[in-house]
């Protein structure tokens, strides 16, 4: 071949071939060109975290590395990820009755359950909420750390309660279906039968520690106490975790609220952006009034012991409040929802949700809120797959100098 | 970087089909872009590759300058050795140290890196290199056609294997048009769907399984078994598909890697029907410079065994494809003694379940972690019945799961394309119709895009697993 062959075209190419192929390339590059068509915030709300951002590092330095993340870049936004998502999810749950994601239990009678937190965890939420936070060993923990939250409630003169709510694959057990592997399943018909070494030491705890599953399994029966498809307690369901916790604690129950039903959208669901509604009671008290301002200066003064940026925080009071005392409210996520009820049984309730943070931080969370108020009672709320996370409060609190 | 994945789909695509359609100096830019695509997964391993291509470049010329044949052979020798070499210390000197001689601890082991596809480059070099010492091919003296021969990206990192002398011509020369457009795009959407929506959701049933190899219960052995069996296929063809069309769209005839051989009648059918680019390499290659079958029967089932175990060694560094190897070996050597005339006297239908038996037994060799995990399944294949309790099916495989099993089963017959090339003009290799209408390429193209589309959303929506063949 001459040097003139090799430096110009050797490649014959039709016109009408470069036509197809200047089509394809430009359809082909739309899915990353068309990225800039969706807002950031949007596709954060989609992914439910932070978006991974550009490598922020030379090519050069690490090659290897600065593609993977600008793949990771690319993954979270390319065009129509959200869409394609709703679609996939509609089909798979409308036309093939299956759940979008193996995280995700179609439950029977309308059920839908979320069984892990992430794709490579699945059932590992099933395990926590229906064997591992029903293990003898795991109440002797909690036994040991209301004796340790007690001691400190001495030193501090701060009173400290423990409210531990019921999950839907517990108070539902019988509902999932034999795709969930045995052994996960009887668990948790166990927990739904009112079956666990936790009910016996609620009853022994003097009102300290409250764990509502008999008082949620009696009620139960109402298609709405616990909205079918909610990971949390909404309603109906967190009315009856409240009202057993403010009985066992011989606190007076509020009269003057309303439940009403109607229909609201399946959390569960909301999260592929699937609007369904389905029955629940909405929780009203006129009483209550909320300081969304001062929540906010609130995270602002609480900011450094969290690990991200976002924090969920919320202040309360109410007017008609049977019980006089201001209480803290620490809890996981379970305390956006509860604080809004447990509000209408105090003058007033601060509430943070202390996923994000570090729980070796919770006395020093707790003295930011004692310098903002002053505090009577703290409310340590989670969900019974957070039993650990109390055994650490409680260490934490345990260790600390007041 | 893989062709299943975004940036190769979104970016390097449509860029590479606007780079070589109104660019000059074509191979060129296929190089260029060849570079980049094994430096965005292998970084300065690209060096490597790089350096293997230069090292071979100058060999070929040497082999082919040389008059006299005793240097030639020596030359050829020495670079043969070279390759082989650097395919040893790349990829079997972990092996060879800590599971031959099992000696551990050694810690400049644990810092060799496999890089990608150096299986297939060093194959093609030794291709080349035979080629031009036998006189099937001229040493190319061109430099950027040696480095577009090695590291052309549509068969870089998993074939199909091209022998020099089949392609040498179409670096200096090839046409593109639009029915190459047509035939290369679908072939690639159906490669696609092939790997994405059958063999990526297959790995669903597979992996969970094989992670819990050692507590199975027999029907969820050959739950596994089969899954992978079908897994593998699609995933390997789905691949050679996709770089065969991708080779059409630039002007490049790759050779056909599979023709259906999960219909095949008989083990030495299979090996003519499956990666049929590395069966011809090992005939041409080493099969026959061994002797073949011209030296007697003993001979011959000599050179199959070493042929079959080299091939097994060559899929991986570990004892379970040395095992895989052997077996195969066992059975072609069993076929010639005499057992393919007792098979002929049996009816097809069983000829070819013996065949599929015997191959689906071979891959729980091919996919266990070691021996012993692949003699546990086995024996719990054949003998578990009645152990354990069988879990429900429905933990096992979901309807979309099962569907994908049932499309492939049906997919790796050649019953679908032989109803539908009447009508349609399908992509299938060296059958290019010439006398469809316009409507029939609609058809066809319609049916291609709506493969690609199917498969594009699994992909954005990210359930997809890694290419089963990355680093063999």
């Amino acid at each position: 071949m001459s040097r003139r062959q090799h430096k110009r075209d050797n490649v014959h190419i039709s016109v009408s071939a470069k036509f197809i192929a200047s089509i394809v390339a430009i359809l082909l590059s739309l899915p990353v060109v068309l990225i800039g068509l969706q807002g950031r915030g949007d596709l954060e709300s989609f992914h439910n975290r932070i978006l991974n951002e550009w490598p922020r590092f030379p090519l050069w330095e690490d090659p290897k590395k600065y593609f993977a993340d600008a793949k990771l870049w690319i993954d979270d936004r390319v065009y129509p990820i959200i869409q394609l998502s709703v679609f996939r999810t509609e089909l798979l749950l409308n036309v093939f009755d299956r759940p979008p994601q193996k995280r995700i239990t179609i439950g029977k009678n309308g059920f839908i359950f979320l069984n892990g937190g992430t794709e490579s965890t699945v059932f590992s939420i099933f395990e926590e909420v229906c064997i591992n936070s029903h293990r003898e060993s795991v109440a002797a923990d909690l036994r040991d750390a209301l004796a340790t939250l007690q001691a400190y409630s001495k030193r501090s003169g701060i009173i400290f309660d423990v409210v531990m709510v019921p999950t839907l694959p517990t108070v539902y057990g019988d509902y999932l279906p034999e795709s969930v592997p045995e052994k996960i399943r009887g668990a948790c018909r166990e927990r739904a039968a009112g079956r666990s070494p936790l009910i016996e030491l609620s009853r022994n705890s003097a009102g300290r520690f409250c764990y509502p599953l008999l008082e949620m399994n009696a009620a139960r029966g109402d298609e709405a106490f616990f909205p079918k498809a909610n990971f949390h307690a909404y309603g109906m369901s967190m009315k009856v975790v409240r009202d057993a916790y403010l009985s066992a604690r011989g606190l007076a129950i509020p009269t003057h609220e309303r439940l009403e039903p109607g229909r609201f959208p399946a959390e569960i669901l909301t999260m592929y952006r699937i609007v369904k509604n389905i029955p629940a009671y909405r929780f009203g008290n006129d009483a209550i009034h909320e300081y969304k301002g001062a929540a906010m200066v609130f995270a602002k003064r609480i900011k450094d012991l969290f690990r991200a940026p976002k924090i969920d925080t919320r202040i309360l009071s109410c007017s008609t409040a049977p019980n006089g005392e201001t209480v803290f409210m620490l809890s996981d996520s379970f305390g956006t929802n509860a604080s809004e009820v447990f509000a209408g049984a105090f003058r007033r309730l601060l509430q943070a949700t202390s996923n994000n943070m570090p729980d070796s931080q919770a006395p020093i969370l707790l003295d930011r809120v004692k310098k903002m108020e002053h505090i009577d009672r703290v409310i340590l709320l989670v969900e019974e797959s957070n039993a650990g996370r109390i055994i650490d409060w409680a260490r934490a609190f345990g260790d600390s100098a007041d | 970087m893989i062709f299943s994945k975004i940036e190769f789909l979104f970016i390097f695509l449509p860029l590479f089909l606007i780079a070589h359609n109104f660019f000059p100096y074509r191979n060129c830019i296929y190089v260029l872009f060849s570079l980049f695509f094994y430096f965005v997964g292998e970084a300065w391993y690209a060096g490597i590759v790089v350096f293997s291509a230069l090292m071979n470049y100058i060999f070929s010329l040497m082999i082919a300058s040389s008059t006299k044949q005793f240097h030639r052979r020596l030359i050829l020798s020495y670079s043969i050795f070279l390759n082989i070499a650097i395919l040893f210390f790349f990829k079997y000197s972990k092996f060879i140290v800590n599971d031959v001689f099992e000696i551990n601890g050694v810690e400049f082991l644990d810092h060799i890196y496999l890089p990608l596809g150096i299986s297939f480059f060093t194959f093609h070099s030794i291709s080349y290199l035979v080629d031009v010492y036998r006189g099937d091919a001229k040493a190319d003296h061109s430099f950027v056609n040696i480095l577009l021969y090695l590291l052309m990206f549509p068969q870089l990192i998993a074939g199909p294997i091209l022998r020099f002398h089949t392609v040498s011509n179409q670096f200096k020369r090839r046409v593109v048009t639009a029915r190459h457009l047509y035939f290369g795009l679908s072939l690639f959407c159906f490669g696609l769907g092939q790997k994405v929506l059958l063999a990526d959701t297959l790995a669903e049933v597979v992996n969970p399984l094989f992670v819990r190899a050692d507590a199975l219960t027999s029907f969820e052995a050959w739950i596994a078994t089969l899954s992978y069996t079908l897994q593998i296929y699609f995933d390997f063809s789905g691949y050679s598909n996709m770089a065969i069309g991708l080779g059409w769209i630039t002007g490049f005839y790759f050779p056909k890697n599979f023709n259906f051989p999960y219909i095949s009648k008989s083990i030495t059918e299979f090996w003519r029907r499956w990666h049929m680019s590395l069966s011809r390499w090992f005939r041409d290659y080493l099969y026959i410079p061994l002797g073949g079958n011209r030296f007697g029967a003993f001979r011959t089932y000599l050179n199959l065994i070493v042929v079959f175990l080299l091939c097994g060694l060559w899929h991986g560094a570990s004892w379970t494809f040395i095992a895989w190897g052997a077996y195969h070996g066992f059975f072609l050597v069993l076929e010639r003694i005499g057992f393919a005339r007792q098979l002929d006297k049996i009816p097809f239908f069983l000829q070819r379940c013996y065949a599929l038996l015997v191959v689906a037994v071979g891959w729980v060799l091919f996919r266990s972690d070691n021996i012993s995990q692949a003699g546990n399944l086995l024996h719990t294949m054949f003998f578990g019945w009645g152990d354990g309790q069988a879990e429900h099916i429905a933990q096992l495989i979901t309807p979309e799961q099962a569907l994908a099993f049932c499309l492939a089963v049906f997919f790796s017959s050649p019953f679908l394309i032989a109803i539908l090339d009447r009508r349609l003009p399908l992509p299938i290799v060296g059958q290019w119709r010439k006398d469809a209408t316009g409507l029939e390429y609609g058809l066809g193209g319609l049916m291609a895009l709506i493969v690609f589309c199917a498969a594009s959303a699994k992909i954005i929506l990210g359930a997809y697993s890694p290419f089963i063949y990355f680093r063999f």
